[in-house]
């Protein structure tokens, strides 16, 4: 990621991390500030497989774990070179 | 994953289904879908939970200029929301183009070349890992 920093630096938007997106049904978001509210909507936008109960959406199964609360991101994943480096970034994963 | 962690591949079409949506608007809307009232505020939560570490650890910290910055900040978050509503209604281009421009370096304001104290390869002053967790 250091090699291609200029052009990275320059262009971005946000980093999307997906770290094990799927291990169960559970999701676990973390991010930086700016980008919590598309991502939370985007959420509200995803029907969750009935068979879990709990949806409707992909949001209703996270916010009951999380009550609405994103964390911040540490370096626990690939995001961290991006974050590091001030390039927003929202992590996905399940726990 | 057939039997136990996701029978059917729901759960992956469900999460393929939110990546997509995501990061179709960030790079598809006209105006970059951030909120940046919604970063000021994290920004508070975060000084709220250091307020409550300094009297946990029992010290004298002054936090009154850090304070101040994040009301500064709280202020023009604020005042970018409103000019990229007003952008995105006038559909003026010139405008979204100086506001999509500041959205999509805002984190990089963050940065600080020298890094934090003993630890020059973490840049961003808003997050690191902890100093003995190793995430």
């Amino acid at each position: 990621m250091e090699d291609h920093l200029p052009w990275l630096t320059t262009t971005a938007v946000a980093y999307l991390n997906l770290d094990i997106a799927v291990s169960g049904p559970r999701t676990a978001l973390a991010g930086t500030g700016e980008i919590h509210t598309i991502a939370l909507d985007m959420m509200k936008k995803v029907l969750f497989p009935e068979e879990y109960n709990l949806g409707p959406t992909l949001y209703d199964s996270w916010y009951d774990r999380n009550e609405g609360v994103v964390p911040p991101l540490g370096s626990g994943s690939d995001y961290a070179a991006f974050s590091q480096n001030g390039i927003g970034a929202v992590s996905i994963i399940s726990p | 994953m057939t039997n136990f962690g996701d029978p059917g591949f729901k759960l992956h079409t469900v999460m393929g289904q939110f990546v997509a949506l995501l990061a179709y608007h960030l790079a598809d809307d006209t105006l970059i879908p951030f909120d940046m009232p919604n970063a000021a505020a994290v920004l508070r939560a975060y000084f709220a939970e250091l307020e409550d570490s300094i009297e946990a650890a029992e010290v004298q910290l002054d936090t009154a200029e850090l304070q101040a910055a994040i009301d500064t900040f709280a202020e023009r978050a604020a005042a970018i929301d409103m000019m990229a509503r007003n952008a995105l209604a006038s559909n003026d281009s010139v405008m979204l183009d100086v506001v999509n421009h500041k959205y999509k370096s805002f984190q990089r304001g963050f940065v600080s070349q020298g890094g934090l104290p003993r630890r020059p390869t973490f840049k961003n002053l808003l997050m690191a890992p902890g100093l003995d967790s190793g995430t």
